[in-house]
């Protein structure tokens, strides 16, 4: 029999040892979340893919990197001989700086709020607004060098991720499951399945959705420069199909930068009031047009608690939390409801 | 299999230690399978271990798929833990049970018990959906044979309804 004080001691390193792995373990979440989540992304988008190469005898290791290869030269090609009207180059050749416009901009606002509503003359809304708006802007600057170096290691990180996630995912799942017990073992099969035809078909839907959003809102921008100043069509239209990811905020995000952008560009009201309609109409073809046709795997969730978990991931996890509640939140539902399932089985 | 039933004695084969591929082979949903799409499918299947007088599902059970038996033996039986226990077979190696489950979302009619310790091969349908996916030729094969074995099963319990129906009548036929 060891003396107690070894098996304290064996306690005392057990305790230590399991410490040190959580820690370990959520430090990695935290470096490696970012990129984890933009690896799957990446994974579901090119998964329709992959399986069509596979279906020609390709390895799904060759066929991602076939794929991403293809992905990478057609958008670079895009970027490099984007149209002249979409804007890719430098804004309008204004020597003032961002600030200087934006508080010219906000002062001209001001006194026609001043003259027209007088009850909040005492709020001095361009101050506020500007000495806010200068604190952005400072703190933006500090960040960006990290920024920066983020993005790049992101944009490598993340491919390679996404490769390993492609070609060994399916047998990481096989081995997950090998090691269920047999009681819930057809229950985690079937679990597992649900997630990936959930999730999958929502996030595929989801950025097949936003690339039309922005595809919309670049033509519609385009034809609506013939008659109206509207520069950097390009920039707004990917911040739009982008922030479309995510349900009933997404555009109003987008519309909300291009509205600031043209503001702080000092553009006439007639541009900014073009940039509205055309992020409104964009919205209707989206709802009416685009959402019924590739969302066609619904995640099945009650519009409030769409809007629930939205608060509570924007809260926790910022817009990373954004663009991961629904899909987290309709696993918890899957789960939840196979446990459900096999409880009342048990107990009937 | 030691009992009467819809189980199907034409499925059993005797064999010694064989690799997945040969036991899948002898199977009718896998018959008209080549060699080469065999080895496919060995990696699509589960390979478990059941020890005696463990369930490997239960009646009323949303059911995943069929199982295989390679080693052992499975009992299959109605109200399992119960008074009214029925036991309907008992499946030996090279038998195989479940297979209406392959079909997707139904719930399992019977409840499975392994008599013994046994190794059984699963086969379920999400691993058919991505047969069907990636290789649409296996899985038209395996969608075939699996419509074959199913009308087996239904020609059967034609055969018992007429037997039944000629002793006892319509209404015993009916179930009145």
């Amino acid at each position: 029999m060891p003396p107690q004080g070894a098996s304290w001691g064996n306690q005392f390193i057990g305790i230590g040892a399991a410490i040190l792995l959580v820690v370990l373990v959520a430090l990695t979440i935290q470096v490696l979340l970012v990129p984890l989540v933009a690896a799957m992304f990446l994974a579901y988008l090119f998964e329709p893919g992959i399986e069509v190469l596979q279906r020609r005898g390709m390895g799904r290791g060759q066929a991602y990197l076939i794929i991403f290869a293809i992905a990478s030269i057609g958008l670079v090609t895009l970027l490099s001989f984007a149209p002249a009207w979409l804007g890719a180059g430098s804004t309008i050749g204004s020597t003032q700086t961002l600030s200087d416009r934006l508080e010219a901009q906000l002062t001209q606002l001001e006194n026609w709020a001043d003259s027209h509503l007088p009850m909040f003359k005492s709020i001095r809304v361009s101050d506020r607004l500007s000495a806010q708006a200068v604190g952005v802007a400072e703190s933006l600057i500090t960040a960006l060098p990290g920024l920066v170096t983020s993005f790049i290691v992101n944009l490598i990180l993340v491919p390679i991720i996404a490769y390993f996630i492609v070609r060994d995912g399916r047998k990481l799942r096989r081995r997950i499951v090998a090691l269920v017990p047999n009681r819930y073992f057809e229950m985690s099969l079937i679990m597992f399945h649900r997630i990936d035809e959930q999730i999958g078909g929502y996030l595929r839907g989801r950025l097949i959705e936003c690339m039309l959003v922005g595809l919309t809102q670049m033509l519609l921008m385009g034809i609506a420069s013939v008659v109206v100043e509207q520069p950097q069509i390009l920039l707004i239209s990917i911040v739009c199909g982008l922030t479309n990811v995510i349900p009933y905020a997404g555009p109003v995000m987008g519309s909300a930068f291009g509205v600031f952008y043209y503001f702080a560009l000092g553009l006439p009201s007639g541009s900014i009031l073009a940039l509205l309609i055309i992020a409104a109409v964009a919205h209707l073809i989206d709802n009416i047009v685009i959402a019924p046709a590739v969302l066609s795997h619904n995640v099945d969730l009650h519009p409030l608690t769409v809007a629930l978990v939205l608060v509570i991931g924007g809260e926790v996890l910022g817009v990373l939390g954004l663009l991961i509640a629904i899909p987290v939140a309709s696993t918890i539902k899957v789960v939840a409801t196979e446990f459900y399932t096999n409880y009342q089985v048990q107990v009937r | 299999m030691k009992q009467d039933g819809i189980w199907g004695s034409s499925f059993r084969r005797s064999r010694q230690k064989e690799s997945i591929s040969d036991i899948l082979r002898t199977i009718p949903l896998f018959a008209n399978l080549t060699q080469k799409e065999l080895k496919v499918l060995e990696e699509s299947v589960h390979k478990r271990t059941y020890q005696a007088g463990e369930t490997v599902f239960v009646e009323t059970e949303p059911g995943a798929g069929m199982y295989v038996i390679e080693s052992g033996r499975v009992d299959i039986v109605l109200h399992h833990n119960s008074e009214k226990r029925l036991l309907l077979a008992e499946l030996e190696p090279g038998e195989f049970f479940g297979e209406m489950a392959l079909l997707g979302d139904t719930t399992r009619s019977a409840t499975a018990v392994a008599r013994e310790r046994s190794q059984l091969i699963g086969f379920f349908h999400p691993d058919l959906l991505e047969v069907i996916n990636l290789h649409p030729q296996i899985g038209a094969r395996i969608a075939l044979g699996l419509a074959k074995t199913l009308a087996d099963r239904l020609r059967y319990t034609n055969g018992q309804l007429r037997e039944l129906w000629d002793i006892r009548g319509p209404h015993a036929a009916a179930g009145g």
